[in-house]
């Protein structure tokens, strides 16, 4: 087996784009040009190759139509491998491939951050705030571990950055919610008994299973352990995700006369409006809404909701 | 692939599951790739967490960022107890270097990358909700991710898929994404079974993309 040599005659197309193409080219000598759409612009494109250049290889390689059209511009010759020639040849010189790693990365990246760009969630972040609010988002959602180890990235990378002093508060506190953070033995081997039934009812709480949740926030509530001022939060928003709103408000009001600086007061008003909303008391929602909202900061997963929550009822009113 | 990687086991290191194996946004130093145990790859949209992914023994990850020496595009979460081989940048090259199969089946997997990305590109640029779902249905059968199909007679795709899953491919939310499905299904385009998605006819999907898409361009020019 070998490659074989092609000629093309200035103006003969190697192959079509949308073709099943199934070769790996080789420039030997002339000038090839790729025509592609980009697809971010629509426009018309093209790169020249030049001689010793590779071509087709991601078409080839996984089997994929072509997305370029590729032109010999003066007479030229290629050598065409089969994907099994052109293994065996790169198998040889892993230069090759990694040259072409490189240049696959970068297309990658790029056509990834196209795909970001459209779907408008993937703004672009400064690397230091992106990697802190990793951390901040774990935290929020106290998933301690995993809040406790971004912010310990963070500081490694960044240790007299922006966020320093806070995420160091914030490890204390993750670390806190352990009974042995350093321990290297199992995970759950190293939770205190309230912790470990904590996270077992936000486990109930956030798959929907609201009425098993109440049980054993309930039940940590009692206990007067760490988690029992969240606890009572989490009692208020299950009663209201069972549909026993009044309950709900009553708890949920009672939360903020006994936790007036908690940082889930924004949440519990938000579920008061949420309330009021169920019994198609909008005015008396939109205002639960706003007060939240005022209270709440934008890194707190309940400020998205308010906001988008009051968008719809406003759009809805117009 | 059958690579003898006895040598490099001074480079294995474990994890248990929840353990974050990286950050996105981190600065990228090493490249992952996986003995034993499944790794989910998750990414943080607003307020919340989606995973991306779940890779599985001999499958790499952190690749993108130790040749670009760039960030990392999302974190890595063990999701079992996992023994993985971590390389750095200078024995990444030697690793390449010393198991061509394994470089080129990086080589492969960047090639499945970038299309995938740009399929998902091609749905996300149309302008009409109904063709894009139909896009995502078209695209799930592209890459072979349905349960059966029966397109030479029929044209009838069974996929697996949940409403969120179709609507997180289309770049929208579950709630713009129930009312369209639930036309199609008025429409018996599509059938709505509690944990599957039936397609009657992916051609005709096909057909009324293309149309759509040729339409838009047409307007745009």
């Amino acid at each position: 087996m070998s490659p074989r040599a092609v000629n093309f005659k200035a103006g003969n197309v190697i192959y079509m784009k949308g073709f099943r193409n199934s070769y790996v080219y080789i420039l030997k000598s002339g000038v090839v040009s790729l025509n592609y759409q980009d697809i971010q612009t629509g426009q018309e494109d093209q790169d020249q190759i030049r001689t010793g250049e590779l071509f087709g290889v991601k078409s080839a390689l996984g089997s994929y139509p072509t997305d370029e059209q590729a032109l010999a511009l003066v007479d030229s010759t290629v050598l065409a491998f089969t994907v099994e020639e052109f293994e065996q040849v790169a198998s040889s010189n892993t230069r090759i491939i990694l040259k072409m790693l490189k240049v696959y990365s970068n297309q990658l990246r790029r056509i990834h951050r196209q795909v970001q760009n459209l779907l408008s969630t993937g703004e672009s972040k400064k690397p230091e705030e992106g990697l802190f609010r990793i951390g901040l988002y774990y935290h929020n959602n106290q998933k301690f571990r995993q809040s406790t180890v971004s912010f310990e990235r963070y500081l490694i990378h960044y240790p007299n950055g922006r966020f320093a002093s806070e995420a160091r508060e914030k490890i204390i506190y993750g670390k806190s919610m352990f009974a042995n953070p350093d321990s290297s033995g199992e995970e759950t081997g190293s939770l205190s008994p309230e912790i470990y039934s904590y996270s077992e009812a936000m486990e109930y709480y956030e798959s929907g299973e609201f009425r098993k949740a109440l049980k054993l926030f309930s039940r940590i509530h009692e206990s007067q352990s760490k988690d029992s001022v969240e606890s009572a939060l989490r009692i208020g928003i299950c009663l209201f995700r069972l549909g026993r709103s009044s309950d709900a408000t009553i708890r949920l009001t009672d939360f903020i006369k006994k936790n007036g600086k908690s940082y889930f007061v924004p949440e519990a008003l938000y579920y008061i409006g949420e309330c009021y909303k169920s019994n198609r008391d909008t005015e008396k929602a939109i205002s639960f809404y706003q007060k939240a909202l005022s209270m709440s900061d934008p890194s707190q997963e309940v400020y998205v909701l308010i906001t988008e929550t009051l968008q719809k009822l406003e759009g809805g009113r117009k | 692939m059958n690579l003898d990687l006895s040598v490099f086991e001074r480079f294995a290191v474990t994890y248990k599951p929840g353990d974050i194996i990286f950050c996105e946004y981190e600065p990228g130093d090493s490249f992952y790739l996986i003995q034993s145990g499944k790794v989910k790859i998750v990414k943080i949209f607003g307020n919340i967490e989606k995973t991306v992914d779940i890779l599985h023994p001999g499958e790499f990850f952190g690749e993108m960022a130790l040749l670009e020496e760039a960030p990392r595009s999302a974190t890595i979460i063990a999701d079992d107890h996992c023994k993985l081989l971590e390389f750095n940048k200078a024995n990444f090259e030697i690793l390449m270097k010393g198991n061509p199969q394994m470089a080129l089946k990086l080589l492969r997997l960047f090639t499945k990358r970038i299309f995938d990305q740009k399929r998902r590109f091609m749905i996300l640029t149309l302008d009409d909700l109904d063709a894009k779902i139909m896009d995502v249905f078209i695209m799930l059968y592209e890459i072979g991710n349905y349960i059966s199909e029966d397109v030479e007679s029929s044209g009838k795709v069974v996929y697996s898929h949940s409403i969120d899953d179709i609507a997180h491919w289309a770049g929208i939310s579950p709630d713009e994404c129930q009312p369209v499905l639930n036309n199609f299904s008025i429409q018996r385009k599509i059938e709505l079974d509690h944990d599957k998605i039936i397609v009657k006819n992916i051609n005709e999907f096909r057909r009324q993309v293309d149309s759509k898409r040729r339409r838009q361009e047409s307007v745009e020019e």
